[in-house]
Parts: structure tokens; sequence; C-alpha cells
């Protein structure tokens, strides 16, 4: 059930971008699946459950006209940048959400501008402005997306922890 | 003194060298030139005035007279490279006079990464679309294919920083060519723009005729903004994409005619 969550979340993305060209929040589409990267970050037990990130970056990639494992690479560290910082904040308070997916995305923002300087021939300022914003609308976006995936439980299993995402 | 006999071949060899220095020939004769090389140095539009001058005799007459003939093969060449133009062009266009076949495609994915700019279509080579075709509304240009598979092709919108191409812009009375480069956030630069060229706001840039994949006069855009000329003796004018690129939904991919 856990995979097609992750699928529903990449389709769910796609079609709130392809529908709302000019977006809802900051003039942008908050990023559901890093959202739901910082999530598996901030609730996995230990990092060998951030391999369900970096599946659900796989799922983004296909979608994506970017090389195959970008997005996987990118969620990965945005999971595991959450993993980190959660020992610094309280784990259910929606103000420590905020603000890990602020720093993480922040963070993320610098890989992926890294990244774009090396692949994109062409000027990246636009690219780089544009995720930032996403970032803050992401963090904005994040206390309900976090209070949906522990409402429905959807993840629990893929958690636990030493798994690699995959659910024993 | 007794000549030892390496000395004697020394004696010998040096004789030979100033035997060849005393006849060589300075450089060699026009005549020993091969007839491509006295063709290109020949100068014919030149040649003619100056050895009139070289040689003293200054007459006015003869002076005229051959740059009379000098003007006149100016003319010719005139006329030959105009002609040559036209042709250019008419071939350019050629290519896309039989009419395109036109495949309609929708939009079901835009690009999630935001260095990028990039949708997928429901159409691929299957289709016959593949890698390089251009991707339009009406007349106006999208995109170009940059990836196809079997059902699904993905387009890089004109917006996208690595889109490159040529376009021209139609001005007061001339026509000027650039290179139209996407800007990442909904606009296109074009820059490598000749000075000395009256450009304003609201002029419309079209694609050129130099691409074998792309037909000449897709409307690409309205010229937004004219920076002012840099110390190169260029100019960069900002455009207006002819579409909405953000709510696309049903595109056609323009199939290039083949040639019987």
């Amino acid at each position: 059930m856990a995979y097609l969550g992750l699928i529903l979340v990449v389709l769910a993305d796609n079609a709130a971008r392809l529908l709302l060209p000019d977006g809802f929040l900051l003039q942008t589409v908050p990023d559901l699946p890093l959202v739901t990267a910082y999530y598996v970050g901030f609730r996995a037990r230990d990092a060998g459950s951030l391999g369900l990130a970096i599946v659900l970056g796989l799922f983004a990639d296909c979608f994506s006209s970017c090389p195959l494992g970008h997005f996987g690479f990118l969620y990965g560290s945005a999971a595991y940048l959450a993993l980190r910082l959660r020992r610094f904040v309280p784990a259910d308070h929606y103000k420590s959400h905020v603000a890990a997916c602020l720093v993480a995305g922040f963070v993320t923002a610098l890989l992926a501008l890294l990244i774009a300087v090396v692949t994109v021939d062409g000027p990246v300022g636009a690219g780089f402005l544009r995720a930032l914003t996403g970032t803050v609308a992401s963090a904005v976006a994040a206390p309900f997306v976090f209070a949906i995936w522990d409402k429905s439980r959807l993840f629990r299993g893929q958690l636990r922890g030493s798994s690699y995402g995959f659910a024993r | 003194m007794r000549i030892q006999r390496f000395h004697r071949y020394l004696l010998v060899l040096a004789a030979l060298f100033v035997l060849a220095v005393l006849v060589r020939d300075d450089l060699p004769g026009e005549e020993m030139l091969p007839d491509a090389y006295r063709a290109a140095v020949g100068r014919p539009l030149v040649q003619p005035l100056a050895v009139a001058v070289h040689d003293g005799a200054v007459d006015a007459a003869e002076m005229r007279s051959r740059l009379a003939v000098a003007e006149r093969q100016v003319r010719e060449l005139t006329e030959q490279l105009e002609r040559a133009h036209e042709l250019e062009r008419y071939f350019g266009q050629l290519r896309w006079e039989a009419p395109a076949r036109a495949v309609p495609a929708w939009v079901f994915s835009v690009e999630a990464d935001d260095y990028r700019r990039a949708f997928k279509i429901d159409r691929g080579t299957s289709s016959g679309v593949n890698v390089g075709m251009p991707v339009v509304a009406g007349r106006a240009l999208l995109g170009v294919v940059m990836h196809a598979d079997g059902n699904i092709a993905t387009v890089r919108r004109v917006d996208d920083p690595s889109f490159r191409i040529e376009v021209e812009i139609e001005g007061e009375g001339e026509v000027v060519r650039g290179v139209a480069r996407g800007d990442g956030d909904r606009g296109v630069d074009v820059r490598f723009v000749p000075r000395a060229t009256a450009l304003r706001k609201g002029l419309k840039a079209f694609t050129s005729r130099y691409h074998v994949q792309i037909p000449p006069g897709l409307y690409v855009g309205d010229v937004s903004d004219v920076a002012d000329v840099d110390e190169d003796g260029l100019q960069e004018v900002a455009l207006l994409p002819a579409a909405a690129l953000g709510r696309l939904s049903q595109v056609h991919v323009l199939l290039q005619p083949k040639r019987e």
C-alpha cells in the first residue's frame, strides 16, 4: 500500500502542476513529494528507512526530463537532512515541521542548484528563485501533509527502521 | 701539408655549396606557381589600378577605364550574391512547401524540476514523432521534441534555459536575426542581434529558414524589451512567448513532409 501511496503522491503533484500552472500558494505549487520525503526523514526510526524517499524520487524521475536518479538523490538527501534535524526540535509540533522543512529545503535547493550549474546550459537564476519560493510554500504546507500521513498510517510499516524502506 | 681524406670531402661539399648559392634563384617565378595560387592572389579588381600607378604612367583616361571595369565587376558580383540569397531562401522554404503533417497530442505531464521547462505528450515514435521536431499551438512555437519513446515524447519548451533557435525579427523595412534562448521563467531572450537596427516593442519574431526540421515563419513571440548595444556592438532583445506556456493541453507536432 505504501508504494501505491508514493505513486499517488507523484501523480497528485503532477496533476496539480498541470492544472494549476500559476500555483495557489506564493504563486507556486507546494512540492508534495518533497514534503513526503521530509516526513519520511522525520518519522523514520533510523537511516535504513530512507530508501522509501529514494524510491519516491525514482517515481518522480519517471515524470521528469532529468536523468534517472536526479530526484532520487534529492529526495533521499532531503529525508536524510530531516532525519538529522529532528534531534534538535520536538517531533510532534507543527513549528518544528515547518522549521525542518525550511532548513532541509534550503539545503536541497542548493544541491539542486549545484546539479543545475553542471547540467543546464543556460541561466539558472530564475530556477533558483523558483526553488526558494517552492521551499517556503512546501514548508507552509508541511504541517497539513504531516497530519494527513500521520492519520493515514500509510508508511508506518516502512518506517520501522533498518529495512531500507521495505516492510518486514 | 697533406690533406686528409675527410678534409677533402669537406672541401668538395663547401665548393658545391658555394656553387649552389651562386646559381640559385631567389624566388620561384610566377610561372612556377600553381594556377589556383595565381588566381587567388591575382586580385583582378585591384591589380589593374595598382599597376597603372606603380609604372608611373598615371593616365587619367586609362584610370577611368580601369575603374569602370572594376565597378562593373563589383556590380556583377553583387547581383550574383543577391541571386544566391534568393536561391537560399527558396530552398529553405522548399523543404516545407508541401503541407506538413501535424500530429495532435495531449500534454499529460509538466516538468517538476525548477531548472528545466519541459512537458510530456502522449505521442512518440509510433506516431512518427522524433527528436528535433517542432511542437506548436496554431502557428505559435511551443518547443522542440528532445526525447521520444514509443508512445511518449518529452518536449523542451522555448523558455527552457537550454533551448536555442535562430529567429528573425521583422523590423521597419529590415529583418534582423538572432539566437533565441529561454530565460527559464516563461520568457525568451534573443542574443547576438546586430547593431543599427530599429528594434522596438511589439515587433514579432519568427523562426528563420535555416533549420532543417523547423519550418520558417513559426511565431515565436513579441519583442517586450530591447537592451542597449553592448561593447561588442550587439543587442539583446527580450521576447514574450507567443503562447501561454503554462496552460497547455492539446498541441501539435509538425512532421516534416517527405519529398518524392
